[in-house]
């Protein structure tokens, strides 16, 4: 080991360089890194099963895999995707960064609580790597009954235990959240002064914290049922299975939202900062979070039209599914108009954001159209809804988990990534998704029903193009993980505010030192003042 | 604000266990439908005394009171939404309607067979008992057994010819099955073996037989009220 | 963004607030945000349970009333009793430790946890009642119910056990809670008025929770 030519200032990352300083570390911005290092694991065992999936479906006949194992697939592919990626995503990763960071504070409320959430999550992580070891199971992500009380012939308890696990992390990050927000901002700093990416990680945690025990619970009836063999979904004693669907979905509607508030939240940052321009609307925008998040909890039942649930049941919650659009039209709204006569460039996070607002409107509307009860009858469980639910969760969710590591990596390493690399990923990203995604919306008009790994000819064509898109995709992802990883050592430094962006964080030296402000700044004005010209008197 | 005594406290406390007493005696009493009723506004009562008294609320700030109010609140939206299915089913929808006869025997745990095993034998999911082929009886086709019948009817058909989805005609729609048996019998077996429209090849169940498939389509016809002229019937 | 916590907290402590707090007061405030908040996902983690047996009552009334009247009321109200008196003792641990009586806080909380201990032993001696009369329909045992409805019956006590079981697991980590909070007075932990307070939150939440679970499961029966 050579000398070091020149001392960096301490920061977060020099502090110790041992296994055990990370695993017993209490500093937000390392377990902003735990997270990082697992979700990402779980991304690309996600993502394998997918590769798979889609390599059976490219050719008609079911040849590459039987149709057991293909269940195990789609199954590992969403309970991995869900609970161990989208939900902790943008929260635990960028969210447990940048909070304090954003609101000024020295670390969260509860910073001994972060460091279990994660502990949770590894634990919940172990559980499904050992469900899938043992060899899966093939329920599906939902774990509907009676497939997963009476008729499953995989390792059930391990997964819902896993799950359970993974909920009480993401309990327990929400509730951090809240409080954090709420008693933790530097002086000054009201509200409606708050950044939009720290709204929308308190719209979500909302969520999580009142959402997610319901899941626990249910599933933690699932898993009575299977060890204690009680029968609380058994029709034998008189149990509905649809009673399961219905507490099922109280928790998994409202975490869609959860896996796309955050996006929305570092869509608005990124945008704002790009188009050199204030938001636009931003009480709008800050109310539209709140009112997603809210609304987001009575529309459940749209998931059940087919399912047995009553007519009228079905026209409430049809109704109220459609009121959800109307907070998720403001945000795109803003969006444009806060681009409109901006000084755009399209530096590699703003790509993202960008195809994040065309692929989330495709998402949305088709959302609206599968809300409707009639429509849904038609597509419901079939290709149409996987497409919208993808154009949500990967269109939406995952290009702007992309666009956040890409826009806040400078500040979470120090160093700058090769931006023309950069955007050559986010473009392979974008076309691979939409080639991806795209025909399954035909293929599931035309009645292709999914979870199955056959089907007739007819459909081969639009499977062959769903696959090709996939294998572009696949290389799309698998850029970002290696320039991002090449720029640890060899990226240029970046400064402590490279994209010349408003915000708290902006003003700590990248990578912040352990304590985040050597002095807590206080706050005299909205954020996102790029139209203001900045003093150097201004910390925000 | 002048700190709580002892006394306060134990006033408190008398007043939850004269709560539990009322609560305890009103179980007693014929109130039929209203009993369930009383001791969960006692009950709520009680609970409010708690969380007012010994959890502070009295004394919380806005915020932690908001907090405390949405677990309530988020509780009773959910149980709201939930109920306006299970309150607006149709009659014959209604849980614990269908409950005198189950139509189907769980099986018991560890017995559907593991597919990945070798000898994979999904035939037998003790759910829908086909008619074993010893007890069928010589030279299909026979007469429709329309007892079996209504048992498959009631495991498989039901999920569509039930209600009628995606265009099935439904048990009992007397209009609706009448055009149908015009096909002929043979007709309606064939499309429901093979496959028509919406319908699945044998309603996506492939375990079952020819015979318990003419059985389940017998059912659905005398249950609405058709009879129909089957070529095993020139004995009776 | 001043306004009073539910801890009341001593300007004249000498106590430092931790590292990422500016103030006592602020940790204070923030501790029981978090408690309430954590307080508000466990009412949520309950009312499932509690919406899906609400569910089967309402569809089968009958059953659900016969099956409630094999309940042993008795246990159960003296139970019942016995939590909100355990509440009543906390509460009174909170008002040592603020008036910094640690001999008090320490008797309270002892008395608090043996409270807790008697209703988790009356609650065993209920269920093995229940195992011997053949009403445990768990791990694959013989469910005998001497009345119509047998089935429906089984469900009832299949979330009898499902939800005793699960308030009996919140009050075996209250009761290990309270007893951590014992041996910190013993020791005379720092910040120990808000420890104790911020754990008495969580006991009287669970203790509301049986507040709803007797009416729910040992008054659904026709009695007298």
């Amino acid at each position: 080991m050579t000398t070091v030519p020149i001392t960096l200032p301490k920061n977060y990352l020099n502090q110790d360089y041992t296994l055990w300083s990370w695993l017993t570390t209490i500093d937000h911005k390392r377990i902003a890194w735990l997270y990082l290092v697992s979700i990402t694991f779980f991304f690309f065992l996600g993502g394998a099963a997918a590769t798979v999936m889609r390599l059976e479906l490219a050719t008609a006949p079911g040849d590459v895999v039987e149709s057991e194992t293909y269940n195990r697939l789609f199954s590992l592919h969403g309970i991995a995707m869900v609970w161990f990626f989208l939900v902790p995503s943008i929260p635990a990763t960028l969210g447990n960064f940048l909070l304090p960071l954003m609101i000024g504070a020295r670390d969260m409320a509860f910073p001994r609580l972060n460091l279990l959430s994660w502990y949770l999550y590894a634990i919940a992580g172990v559980f499904a790597l050992t469900m899938v070891i043992a060899g899966g199971v093939d329920t599906g992500w939902t774990f509907y009954t009676p497939y997963s009380s009476l008729f499953a012939n995989g390792q059930v308890v391990l997964a819902v235990v896993g799950i359970i696990v993974a909920g009480f992390s993401s309990i327990l990050t929400g509730l951090n959240f809240i409080v954090t927000v709420h008693k933790m901002r530097a002086p000054g700093l009201t509200w409606m002064r708050l950044p939009l990416f720290v709204w929308a990680q308190y719209a979500t945690a909302i969520i999580m914290v009142l959402a997610t025990p319901v899941l626990a619970i249910t599933l933690l009836m699932i898993a009575l049922e299977r060890i204690l063999g009680i029968g609380i979904f058994d029709p034998k004693m008189g149990g509905d299975p649809v009673l399961f669907q219905h507490l099922f979905w109280f928790y998994s509607h409202p975490a869609v939202y959860i896996m796309i508030l955050p996006g929305m939240g570092v869509v608005s940052e990124i945008i704002t900062c790009f188009a050199r321009k204030h938001i636009f609307g931003y009480d709008g925008m800050a109310f539209a979070l709140l009112a997603i998040a809210l609304i987001g909890f009575l529309v459940w039942g749209h998931h059940m039209f087919v399912a047995g649930q009553s007519v009228y049941a079905s026209v409430v919650f049809s109704l109220l599914s459609f009121i959800v659009a109307v907070p998720s039209g403001i945000k795109v709204f803003n969006w444009a108009a806060t681009l409109y006569k901006g000084s755009v460039s399209f530096e590699t996070p703003m790509l993202y954001a960008l195809g994040f607002v065309g692929l989330f409107t495709i998402g949305g509307l088709t959302g609206v159209t599968v809300a409707s009860t009639a429509v849904d009858v038609h597509v419901h469980d079939t290709y149409f809804v996987i497409a919208h639910f993808h154009y949500i969760m990967v269109g939406g969710m995952v290009m702007a988990y992309f666009g956040g590591l890409h826009f806040w990596w400078p500040k979470m390493t120090g160093r700058m990534y090769p931006d023309v690399w950069g955007r050559i990923a986010a473009i392979t990203i974008f076309i691979g998704f939409n080639l991806t995604f795209f025909p399954q919306f035909i293929l599931g008009y035309l009645g292709m029903p999914r979870r199955y790994h056959t089907y007739p000819d007819e459909f081969e064509l639009l499977n062959a193009l769903s696959s090709a898109g996939a294998s572009i995709l696949a290389a799309g992802y698998l850029l970002p993980l290696a320039y991002l990883l090449y720029s640890l050592r060899w990226g240029p430094m970046a400064g402590p505010n490279p994209w010349d962006a408003r915000g708290l964080e902006w003003t700590t030296p990248s990578p912040p030192p352990e304590h985040n402000f050597d002095r807590i700044p206080i706050v005299t004005q909205k954020p996102y003042a790029y139209d203001v010209p900045k003093r150097d008197s201004d910390p925000a | 604000m002048a700190e709580p005594t002892l006394r306060h406290h134990l006033g408190i406390w008398l007043t939850l266990l004269a709560l539990l007493g009322l609560s305890i005696a009103s179980a007693f009493l014929e109130l039929g439908e209203a009993k369930a009723f009383v001791t969960l506004s006692i009950a709520v009562i009680q609970a409010f005394l708690i969380v007012t008294f010994f959890m502070y609320m009295r004394k919380a700030a806005p915020v932690p009171r908001i907090a405390a109010a949405s677990g309530f609140i988020w509780l009773l939206i959910m149980m709201g939404l939930i109920l306006t299915d299970y309150r607006t089913r149709p009659e014959d929808m209604m849980l614990g309607r269908l409950l005198p006869e189950p139509a189907w025997e769980s099986p018991p745990q560890g017995a559907v067979p593991t597919p990945l095993a070798k000898n994979r034998d999904y035939g037998n999911p003790a759910a829908i008992q086909p008619t074993p082929d010893s007890e069928r009886g010589e030279g299909a086709p026979s007469k429709p057994d329309t007892s079996a019948g209504e048992r498959v009817y009631r495991s498989v058909c039901i999920a569509c010819h039930g209600q009628g989805l995606m265009g099935a005609p439904r048990a009992g729609d007397q209009a609706a099955w009448e055009a149908r048996s015009k096909a002929g019998m043979e007709t309606l077996v064939s499309h429901a073996v093979n496959g028509y429209q919406a319908m699945p090849p044998k309603g996506g169940h492939p375990e079952l037989s020819e015979q318990d498939i003419r059985g389940a389509i017998g059912h659905m016809l005398s249950a609405s009220g058709i009879s129909i002229p089957v070529r095993g019937d020139r004995q009776d | 963004m001043t306004y009073q916590s539910a801890i009341p907290t001593r300007p004249d402590t000498l106590e430092q607030p931790a590292s990422q707090f500016d103030s006592l007061a602020q940790q204070h405030q923030a501790d029981t945000l978090g408690m309430w908040v954590f307080l508000a996902s466990e009412i949520l983690f309950f009312g499932g349970m509690f919406m899906a047996y609400t569910v089967y009552r309402t569809a089968f009334p009958a059953a659900f009333e016969a099956a409630s009247g094999h309940l042993n009321l008795g246990l159960g109200g003296i139970n019942t009793a016995i939590l909100l008196t355990s509440s009543l003792t906390m509460t009174l641990a909170d008002d040592a430790v603020v008036a910094r009586n640690r001999r008090a806080t320490a008797i309270w909380l002892a008395l608090t946890a043996l409270l807790g201990t008697i209703f988790l032993a009356i609650k065993g001696i209920e269920w093995r009642e229940e195992f011997r009369e053949q009403l445990a329909p768990l791990f694959g045992r013989p469910f005998v119910f001497p009345e119509p409805h047998t089935d429906q019956a089984r469900l009832f006590f299949s979330f009898y056990f499902a939800l005793t079981g699960l308030h009996a697991l919140h009050l075996l980590i209250g009761v290990v809670l309270v007893l951590v909070m014992l041996i910190f007075t013993l020791r005379d932990a720092p910040h120990l008025d808000a420890k104790v307070i911020i754990a008495g939150l969580y006991w009287h939440l669970v203790d509301l929770i049986w507040v709803f679970v007797f009416p729910l499961l040992y008054l659904a029966a026709r009695h007298g």
